[in-house]
């Protein structure tokens, strides 16, 4: 019932590559929000010292974002602002697209595996980048023995991460394919609440967690 | 590709090798969905905003700058009038204590001058009176030894000597009066 299906194998270097919903999933958001920003791009064109209309949305959106990530991060990592806008704004739109009914790529363990890895990886690698020597000392704080407590610590943070979106999100449309498999009298007007509740409510507030706690957590390993 | 044989690879969640490909798929796509959203639109107006947020405030300076370049300029006026007032103010007191000055002088030289003439007036008729005193003195002298000489030169009787008296007297007068 929400088993990710798949749509085709193709052979790289040997390689048997499954082309899965998840996949193509991805493939149709990424294009709507393409084709969206590219529409917001011709938009800017026309921009004007006073802003009125669809200008107001796009420097709105922009805005926010910006916002979110210099009160999360500091001034001095708004940089990181590039790559959480393109996350954020995929994983919003994954998750709401149960609406449309599609499966949520994010119902894809791969899709948040992947995010929390990249979370992960930038975690360390500011870590290193910033706090060099003391970074490898803060496994041995306070005191050497907590070394192997410190490191799971560190490895269950993407794994929450991931798990916790994944769980969500795959939670929300099993039970969303659950309520649609009940007789037609159970099917009018109960569902549109449960996708708002699900998908609209939990979908935004997941988004919102997943790249708060990321930021969060580069942030702390950064540490001023 | 056999349908069937697809159906059966339908799964929730798996770890395999699989897996880890999906993995590198999606973290390729969202690296690519971010890229192009950050060239797209991200970046761009960001700058749009800062630059517009840059003219607004070099604006607003430059209102700031203008209107403290006008607030000094006024108070520069004001000075310069203030001191042109109390240039004014001091002319016209100097102008107002040289008249009084003036006066003063014009007035007490017209006393001067007036005492001057009554001065010399006085003299004059102190004279005057000096030359009618003598003038009468020698007309007294005149009648006087006229007198005489009639009352030497006639006999007389006491009435003609009356007479004679009255005459002198009345010439008197009558010189008195001529002089």
């Amino acid at each position: 019932m929400n088993e990710i299906d798949v749509y085709g194998i193709i052979h790289i270097f040997g390689q048997e590559i499954w082309i899965t919903q998840t996949i193509v999933t991805t493939w149709v958001l990424m294009a709507i929000l393409i084709i969206i920003a590219f529409l917001a791009r011709l938009q800017l064109k026309k921009f004007s010292e006073k802003p009125s209309g669809v200008q107001n949305v796009i420097e709105l959106v922009i805005e926010s974002m910006d916002n979110f990530v210099i009160s999360a991060m500091g001034e001095k990592y708004s940089y990181f602002a590039n790559w959480f806008f393109g996350v954020f704004v995929f994983i919003l739109i994954s998750n709401l697209s149960g609406l449309l009914g599609f499966r949520p790529p994010t119902a894809d363990y791969a899709t948040t595996a992947c995010l929390a890895l990249s979370t992960f990886v930038l975690i360390h690698f500011m870590g290193i980048l910033k706090q060099k020597g003391s970074y490898f000392k803060g496994y041995i704080e306070p005191i050497p023995i907590m070394l192997p407590m410190n490191i799971i610590s560190e490895i269950a943070t993407p794994i929450s991460l991931s798990f916790r979106l994944f769980g969500n999100i795959l939670g929300g449309s099993i039970i969303m394919g659950m309520v649609y498999s009940l007789p037609a009298i159970f099917r009018i007007a109960i569902p549109g609440v449960l996708h708002i509740y699900f998908d609209v409510f939990a979908g935004c507030i997941q988004t919102v967690i997943f790249v708060m706690l990321s930021m969060t957590f580069i942030k702390d390993k950064i540490g001023d | 590709m056999d349908a069937n044989y697809l159906k059966g690879l339908a799964y929730v969640m798996n770890f395999d090798k699989q897996f880890i490909i999906q993995l590198c798929w999606q973290l390729f796509n969202t690296a690519v969905l971010c890229f192009i959203l950050t060239k797209l639109l991200y970046k761009p107006v960001k700058k749009f905003l800062a630059d517009r947020k840059e003219k607004i405030a070099k604006q607003i300076d430059g209102a700031k700058a203008q209107l403290e370049d006008a607030q000094k300029l006024k108070a520069q006026y004001e000075m310069k009038l203030s001191e042109i007032e109390k240039e004014r103010n001091a002319i016209l007191d100097n102008a107002r204590s040289q008249g009084k000055q003036t006066e003063q002088q014009i007035i007490s030289d017209a006393k001067r001058e007036a005492e001057t003439i009554k001065n010399r007036a006085m003299l004059d008729i102190q004279r005057e009176q000096e030359k009618a005193k003598d003038e009468i003195k020698k007309q007294i002298i005149e009648v006087s030894s006229l007198m005489a000489s009639r009352f030497i030169a006639s006999s007389m009787d006491e009435a003609t000597q009356n007479r004679l008296v009255d005459e002198v007297i009345a010439d008197l007068g009558e010189i008195k009066w001529q002089s």
